[in-house]
């Protein structure tokens, strides 16, 4: 067995563990405060916040990945070089964001004809086509026909609250609406 | 300090006796504390490394919705809300069945330890299946990336045509293409965690994770915890923002 050193003093049962067991109930109390942060935030979100939506959000989200940070990944009670090594990964992407919008958000001042929407503009690529009429499989148009008769819907996947791709009901089929 | 054959001898998990040292212990390290800083520092180095991957992608959302704010906007209301919240609240339980599946191996309750992985386990499955939902309407409906992209308006059965809106620049499949390649490749790592939280079952059935010696669960600990702070915040600015 080797003799182990730490800060240059013989250390003595380096193989023991010597581990901080956090409760279980700080575990628990961890998790109902990231739920509680998460209906929170979801509910904010049906909130109209305007311009201030984004910032709180960006806050709610931190505050839990603190927490998570914190006690699930425990490094409040860890070497606080470990802290530094992923703390400082982050300092990095803030440079990596700085130096990004710096350079985007200042492009249409100084040089227009190099703006954000130049190349697609150039191309014809900005302009939003009419939508299309494709003709549907003489078998997908029977099996259609065959729902639009039992009067089963076959609209799926409305604007909003419909992904499951089935039955979603409310939408009608109305063949006059095409092409709107 | 035996050297080249570690692992043979030392039968006993505990030991560490003059001339013996534990089964875990390999032999490049003196022992298990320096043995186990290093493996602690080098996943900590990992994840930095995850978390610069990571930021690329969330830089390119942040310039997208800078460039096209309102665009953001409208493609996001396609997204489900509810599941999104069903998907948070899962990964977020995860955390917590890792995190107590890492104590409990501290504190050598085998059994325990199992349970937890395996809870830990399903609900990595679960958010993948709410995820193939949410994927699979999303395919059905066309809103897809990049030039696959064409929405599905509505079907005129009279003339046997479906109506599509195809893409645009500027348009929704702008957005489309950043919500799959961010969610993509967070699937892509809960499926790895998936096969890590199998390995950690293999280990602790074996008998290899007790209180002498848990930096294996410990470290896939930090990997899935990893994973769930990439979804906090994935699922506010993707399902949530205004």
């Amino acid at each position: 067995m080797g003799n182990a050193y730490v800060k240059g003093k013989l250390a003595p049962d380096v193989d023991e563990a010597h581990h901080h067991v956090m409760p279980v109930k700080t575990y628990l109390a961890v998790f109902a405060g990231l739920m509680f942060l998460t209906v929170l935030t979801v509910l904010v979100s049906y909130a109209d916040l305007g311009s201030a939506a984004l910032p709180v959000a960006m806050a709610v989200a931190f505050i839990k990945a603190g927490f998570v940070i914190g006690y699930f990944m425990h490094l409040k009670y860890d070497t606080s070089f470990h802290a530094f090594v992923f703390f400082g990964s982050i300092v990095f992407v803030a440079i990596f964001f700085l130096i990004t919008f710096l350079d985007i958000n200042t492009r249409d001042a100084t040089h227009p004809e190099w703006g954000n929407h130049a190349w697609a503009r150039d191309q014809g690529k900005d302009i939003k086509p009419d939508p299309e009429e494709i003709e549907i499989p003489a078998e997908k148009l029977a099996m259609l026909r065959a729902k639009v008769a039992a009067g089963e819907s076959i609209e799926h996947g409305g604007e909003h609250g419909a992904e499951n791709g089935s039955a979603h009901g409310t939408e009608a089929e109305t063949p006059e609406e095409g092409g709107h | 300090m035996s050297t080249a054959d570690s692992g043979v001898h030392g039968s006993d998990h505990g030991a560490h006796g003059h001339d013996d040292h534990p089964v875990h212990l390999q032999h490049h390290f003196d022992n298990s504390s320096q043995q186990e800083a290093a493996a602690k520092l080098g996943m900590w180095v990992f994840l930095g490394t995850e978390i610069l991957m990571f930021s690329g992608l969330f830089l390119a959302y942040f310039v997208l919705r800078g460039m096209y704010p309102e665009m953001v906007l409208h493609a996001h209301e396609q997204l489900n809300k509810e599941l999104g919240a069903v998907n948070t609240v899962v990964l977020i339980l995860s955390s917590l069945t890792m995190a107590l599946a890492v104590r409990s191996a501290q504190t050598n309750n085998k059994e325990r330890t199992n349970q937890l992985l395996l809870v830990t386990l399903l609900c990595a499955g679960t958010f993948m299946v709410i995820k193939y939902i949410e994927y699979s309407a999303k395919f059905e409906h066309g809103t897809l990336p990049g030039s696959f992209y064409a929405e599905h308006i509505s079907y005129n059965l009279e003339r046997g045509v479906e109506v599509v809106q195809k893409g645009w620049y500027g348009g929704d499949q702008l957005f489309f293409g950043i919500y799959f390649v961010m969610t993509g490749l967070h699937g892509v790592h809960v499926l790895v965690g998936m096969g890590l939280i199998i390995w950690m079952m293999k280990m602790n059935h074996d008998g290899r994770l007790h209180s002498g010696y848990f930096t294996p669960i410990e470290n896939v600990g930090l990997y899935w915890h990893l994973v769930d702070l990439v979804w906090i915040f994935l699922f506010p600015l993707l399902y949530l923002v205004k």
